[in-house]
């Protein structure tokens, strides 16, 4: 039975503590963050992030771009969400300048987000096994991903860093074959999904590994502003999809994904769950979607913020990505602040990993699915 | 609750939305008079004095503002002011409101926040970082992105990069 120590137990005390550090270029930190763990034997005391390897400064670019340059860097950030982090910058500068999107590409940009959240979780799942010795899955999900990869590059000319989802709109309109495309990927992942259940869920090792491990209680989580599946595994129906509608979302039927546990395993069935959903909205969207039509409205040739306080909320694959941005009616933003998901998920990762071993902190960040450049920023 | 008097609370300019409108009615009751409405752009703002922001970040936590989405600084060098922004929203509900205080730029001090929301924590310790600005009794107040040894505050508008000698583009 998985249960973590009590850091204050006579186990704890009998050994002298000693600090290791986990990274900054260890393999399960998925980039280069540097976790100082305070040790006693096997238990970990006390875990501190810290981070700043891949800090940027994009905040500090924001303000010396214009809007329409800056979509370009907000790629960056959660590379794995880049269709969605330039959703997030398209929709706080439409807000502020007032513009209508066009309807198809209002249903573009959702289709998009939702192959990329399905992407997205691919690879987690893919990195979850990797993170606890099996490479198998990582093949599989590699090999599944590159079908989500090729649609994209067909329509935005490139498979990491997107720029597609603007300001106004989309940058260009699909390809002929996008709907056939995508049609066809999503009568190819069906199944698989459930060959991912076999092949991992259902092994012993990894449910001996997640269950029960590091669990993140619900008040904890809102506390420290986690988000995305992350809290929903916790029980907290909350999805920006849902709480915060935007785009075309509501004429779209879906589940948020729930589990109430809390624990590794349940963060890790709440995301299988999700790349179910995504294939729901995805196929809804594409019956619905308009077949021709303008996918960019016009702008100013000059995109002038008003001055005044904006903000635009986006689900991405790792939770709620906040743009906030303040205008003075000049060229460039008078200040951009982006509210990343990992940022606020990583900093409840401290408060729950106390008491659990050195192997348990590699699975409970692996479900947690950390990027680090959306950390640093 | 004692309702704003009339010279804090200018008449809403026409059109503003009821949603909003009973939201700015249903928090200004909680925040009592230290509280000024403020609408500028789209986000709903409450203007406060600095020393009452601690006590109306309580207040709107009990209020069912649970989930505070981020904190972050703005400077106005002209004005010789920090603006601090609170952005506060709901795990079950569709409210969003921000909090703005002012601090003076000479000498950038607030009281932390991190005692209502755990995740200011981080957040102030980022904006410490960044901007230079103290956080008073914040359990932890370490840089949090920058390097130790970096000089200077890179958010603040007077910061200039010597190192990497960015040029600043004409338009």
């Amino acid at each position: 039975m998985n249960a973590p120590v009590p850091v204050e137990s006579p186990v704890a005390d009998t050994y002298q503590d000693y600090f290791i550090n986990m990274g900054p270029q260890h393999p399960s930190t998925h980039g280069v963050l540097r976790l100082v763990v305070k040790l006693a034997g096997e238990t970990v005391l006390g875990v501190s992030p810290h981070m700043g390897y891949v800090h940027r400064g994009i905040e500090k670019m924001g303000e010396a771009q214009t809007a329409m340059q800056f979509t370009h860097l907000t790629s960056r950030l959660d590379y794995l969400s880049a269709h969605m982090n330039n959703w997030a910058w398209a929709m706080v500068v439409e807000q502020a300048l007032g513009v209508q999107v066009p309807e198809r590409a209002e249903y573009l940009r959702v289709i998009m987000s939702e192959l990329t959240r399905i992407s997205s979780h691919q690879l987690w799942w893919g990195v979850f096994g990797m993170d606890l010795g099996a490479f198998t899955p990582f093949l599989y999900a590699f090999r599944d991903r590159e079908k989500v990869n090729d649609i994209f590059e067909k329509t935005c000319g490139t498979r990491l860093t997107m720029n597609y989802i603007v300001p106004g709109g989309v940058m260009e309109d699909a390809d002929a074959d996008f709907e056939k495309d995508t049609r066809a990927f999503l009568e190819y992942f069906k199944p698989l999904i459930e060959e991912y259940e076999q092949l991992l869920s259902g092994n012993i090792i990894v449910q001996e590994r997640t269950k029960g491990v590091a669990v993140l209680p619900p008040e904890l989580a809102k506390s420290y502003g986690v988000t995305g599946p992350t809290l929903r595994a916790s029980g907290v129906d909350y999805d920006v999809r849902k709480n915060h509608p935007y785009g075309v979302y509501p004429r779209l039927s879906f589940q948020t994904a729930l589990a109430t546990e809390g624990d590794s395993w349940a963060r890790y069935k709440v995301r299988l769950e999700e790349m179910r959903q995504s294939i729901k909205i995805i196929s809804q969207a594409l019956d619905q979607m308009p077949k021709s039509g303008p996918v960019r409205a016009k702008l100013p040739a000059v995109l002038r913020i008003p001055p005044g306080r904006y903000l635009s909320r986006v689900e991405t694959a790792r939770g709620e990505l906040a743009i906030f941005l303040v205008g003075d009616g000049k060229p460039l933003p008078y200040r951009v602040k982006i509210r990343s998901p990992n940022f606020s998920n990583l900093s409840a990762f401290p408060a729950i990993i106390k008491g659990w071993r050195v192997a348990d902190i590699v699975t409970a960040m692996s479900t947690f699915d950390l990027v680090i450049p959306d950390i640093d920023r | 609750m004692s309702t704003p008097t009339p010279d804090q609370t200018p008449a809403p300019p026409p059109g503003l939305p009821p949603e909003l409108e009973a939201l700015r009615d249903k928090l200004a009751a909680v925040l009592g008079t230290d509280a000024v409405w403020e609408l500028k752009g789209k986000l709903p703002a409450f203007r406060l004095p600095a020393k009452a922001i601690v006590s109306a970040c309580k207040t709107l936590r009990q209020a069912g503002f649970d989930y505070l989405l981020f904190v972050t600084a703005v400077d106005y060098p002209s004005e010789n002011r920090f603006e601090i922004v609170y952005v506060a929203g709901q795990y079950n509900g569709p409210d969003q409101i921000a909090l703005v205080t002012d601090i003076p730029r000479d000498n950038p001090a607030v009281e932390s926040v991190s005692q209502v929301w755990d995740t200011a924590e981080w957040h102030e310790r980022e904006i410490f970082d960044l901007f230079g600005i103290r956080f008073e009794n914040h359990r932890d107040l370490r840089r949090i992105l920058l390097d130790d040894t970096w000089e200077g505050y890179p958010l603040r508008k007077d910061y200039v990069d010597k190192v990497h000698n960015v040029v600043k583009r004409p338009y």
